[in-house]
């Protein structure tokens, strides 16, 4: 019983590592066009309206600002 | 603007400029369109803030590059504003992109933002000449118009004198002082913002056309009568100033002041780092040993102990290292030192077919290459922006840190050469390595690509101030949030899918050779080793680069979870540079610090590149020659070093 919930912990657990490093890894424009392609699919779905609320607006705000400029460095510029 | 001088907070000029009620305003739906426009770093986008608070967007103009600012604000009358923060330009004639924009935003030429109903021409008090050429090009535009004049505190400090009554009076428009850093310091503008009818709108685009050498020398005179008819005295520099600059910007002296400068930081890198490196690698040591201890042997503890913390924690030991370079770089920017270097740099630069903007960029790109990437569009020549865009990601960003810095920990001797320490001396070659190899191929560039125009270098030196401890603390700060998010995020995730590569599927019954061997990972490696044994890199190394592309710096964690997974039993290995010190010969680790110095290893460097040059040819063209010349480095090193050893 113990293994199984520790293969079913780390299978997760790399499942979401593996998901997250390749949407940090796409460039921010791709993120956003992504993101406004399940935007627009799940308009009219009322079962999805918690889930475009709670999830997309945030990610579609945070990505239409980085979409300017680089999600990993400072935006401050030296000099 | 000592006692003497008249400078009230607010200077109104004749009655045409209030042509409605302001009270009519007030029942207006639209917001007011106003535009900040003036010179680069006059404190625009500070009044900006002040002005705006949270309440702002920023995005770019769309197709390109530059920075668009747009907030909102409600007067104390119920008068809503919409505040457009332009790029800072030094005329309507412009020279870069950035400049471009203001241009033609202010003109109604451009079809994404609409024209300004009334502009704010902001214009530093303490270097009033440089803003009121701008402020007259504006003028003559005859478009509404409100001259800010901002660091009014600062002025008084300086002595300036300019009798703003007469200002106002002669260019024929309210004029107002404002302090945009003090939390009060915009109130007259606020109230001038307020007091201002709302103009009629008008006919778009505006009619304009270029200056010629007569009209600019025109400028210069309207300049010069309209600060005598002020009474404006400008701001005496010191002494000691002048003495600095006689040294600092000196063809020779100032050059050997630039390279003791720059070696005093990579000694620094190294002689300060080392006892919270230590901490920092006996903390990461015991956390490890406690989830060792806490856990059953298993799957789990397996992924937390080799994969989490010996991945993540053998990236995190180089925080102290980034963060003292940057306190060095952030306190000479600080300082005012930085555009002086810009300036001496100019003539070097010029002679490999760099500009001396091009400094700005560069620098910036120790950092990370993408801001580089991203500062390069203001240069103006095309050539000159792809020399420096090709030449960018040779700089050795903060990212390459901590593989030198592991390998030279592992096969560097921690001796004294003489007053110096030789770990550092070494660090600095690597860097004089990239800066030099970066001049060679900008060089290669000047020679192939053709020259189309010529832009003189513009700049303007501030005076020389003590770094601000509030600014360096933040940018550290600053830092430490971006390198911990890494750390946290894509350094992370990755260590995890590595720790899996690795782990699964396991080894044979029969194996003779540790687990990873015969993991997906150690496929992988096996495969790739056949591409890189030539430059002595082993299965290990060659893993390595893998996760590598996403950033550096990631090379550094897979090791340490590549060799925690290597070793005999479940034992942690935190400490990768003793392992690395026995596992590897000499040759190996200089081939792979020459291999780092050309790298392509970078996706969102390349990804960037694509975007600013809005073309596949010029990140398939870097990844190429980037790739060659790491390739070709490492090869003749690796050589070279067994041959002598």
């Amino acid at each position: 019983m113990y293994s199984a919930a520790e293969a079913i912990a780390v299978i997760s657990i790399v499942c979401v590592a593996a998901c997250y490093a390749v949407w940090s890894l796409l460039p921010a424009p791709r993120r956003l066009k992504v993101l406004m392609a399940l935007d627009k699919q799940s308009e009219g779905r009322y079962w999805l309206s918690g889930f475009r609320h709670r999830v997309l607006e945030p990610l579609l705000r945070r990505a239409v600002k980085r979409s300017g400029s680089c999600s990993d460095c400072s935006p401050r510029k030296l000099g | 603007m000592n006692g003497r001088t008249t400078m009230p907070d607010v200077a109104e000029a004749g009655p045409r400029h209030h042509a409605s009620s302001p009270d009519a305003s007030v029942t207006s739906c639209e917001p007011l369109r106003v535009a900040l426009v003036g010179v680069p770093n006059c404190g625009k986008s500070a009044l900006f803030n002040r002005l705006t608070g949270s309440r702002q967007k920023v995005a770019n103009y769309p197709g390109v590059t530059v920075e668009r600012k747009v907030g909102e604000l409600v007067g104390t009358t119920g008068r809503r504003y919409r505040i457009v923060d332009l790029p800072g330009t030094y005329s309507l004639t412009p020279t870069t992109l950035d400049e471009a924009i203001t241009r033609d935003v202010i003109l109604g030429r451009l079809a994404s933002e609409p024209a300004p109903q009334l502009i704010v021409c902001v214009a530093d008090t303490v270097h009033l000449p440089v803003g009121l050429k701008l402020l007259l090009d504006v003028k003559r535009l005859g478009l509404p118009m409100i001259v800010v004049l901002n660091r009014a505190d600062a002025a008084e400090r300086a002595q300036v004198q300019i009798d703003t009554r007469r200002l106002s009076a002669e260019l024929g428009v309210p004029v107002v002082s404002t302090v945009a850093i003090e939390k009060a310091g915009a109130t007259a503008l606020l109230e001038a913002l307020e007091r201002h009818a709302i103009p009629a709108e008008r006919d778009l685009p505006i009619t304009w056309q270029a200056p010629s050498a007569e009209d600019t020398l025109q400028t210069q005179s309207d300049v010069r009568a309209l600060l005598n008819v002020c009474g404006y005295r400008e701001p005496a520099i010191k002494r000691w100033q002048r003495q600095l600059d006689s040294v600092v910007l000196h063809p020779v002296f100032g050059m050997l002041l630039l390279a003791a400068l720059l070696f005093v930081v990579f000694q620094a890198v190294f002689s300060w780092a080392a006892m919270p490196m230590d901490l920092i690698t006996g903390g990461v040591g015991a956390v490890g040993e406690w989830v060792s201890s806490a856990l059953a042997p298993g799957p789990l503890r397996s992924l937390l102990v080799n994969g989490v913390i010996a991945g993540a924690g053998s990236v995190l030991v180089f925080l102290p290292q980034i963060l003292i370079l940057f306190l060095f770089i952030l306190a000479l920017e600080d300082s005012g030192y930085l555009p002086r270097a810009a300036y001496l740099l100019d003539r070097v630069m010029g002679g490999v077919g760099l500009s001396g903007r091009a400094f700005i960029p560069l620098l910036s790109s120790f950092a990370c290459a993408i801001p580089g990437l991203m500062a390069a569009p203001t240069i103006p020549p095309w050539r000159d922006r792809i020399s420096t865009i090709m030449v960018a990601p040779l700089m050795t960003c903060s990212a390459r840190l901590p593989v030198y810095a592991l390998l030279i920990a592992a096969f560097i001797p921690a001796r004294s050469v003489g007053p110096f320490n030789f770990q550092g001396l070494v660090l600095f070659g690597l860097y004089f390595a990239g800066i030099g190899s970066a001049l060679a191929v900008a060089y290669v560039l000047k020679r192939t690509v053709r020259r189309t125009e010529y832009s003189p270098l513009l700049l303007e030196l501030p005076d020389y101030q003590w770094p601000n401890g509030s600014n360096l603390l933040h940018g550290l700060l600053e830092r430490v949030r971006i390198f911990l998010r890494r750390v946290g995020g894509i350094i992370l995730a990755l260590m995890i899918v590595l720790w899996f590569l690795s782990s699964y599927p396991g080894a044979p019954a029969d194996a003779t050779q540790p687990p990873i061997y015969y993991s997906f990972a150690g496929m992988i490696g096996r495969t790739l080793e056949y591409v890189f044994a030539p430059l002595g890199f082993n299965w290990q190394i060659s893993i390595a680069l893998v996760p590598g592309m996403a950033a550096r710096e990631v090379a550094i964690g897979a090791l340490g979870t590549v060799y925690a997974m290597s070793a005999t039993g479940d034992e942690l290995s935190t400490s990768l540079a003793p392992i690395i010190s026995v596992s590897w010969s000499l040759a190996t680790a200089c081939s792979l610090l020459a291999w780092y110095v050309f790298a392509p290893q970078c996706l969102s460097t390349l990804a960037v590149v694509k975007r600013e040059t809005n073309s596949w040819r010029y990140p398939l063209i870097m990844a190429g020659y980037l790739f060659g010349l790491a390739y070709l480095a490492a090869f003749v090193t690796y050589r070279l070093v067994s041959a002598l050893s």
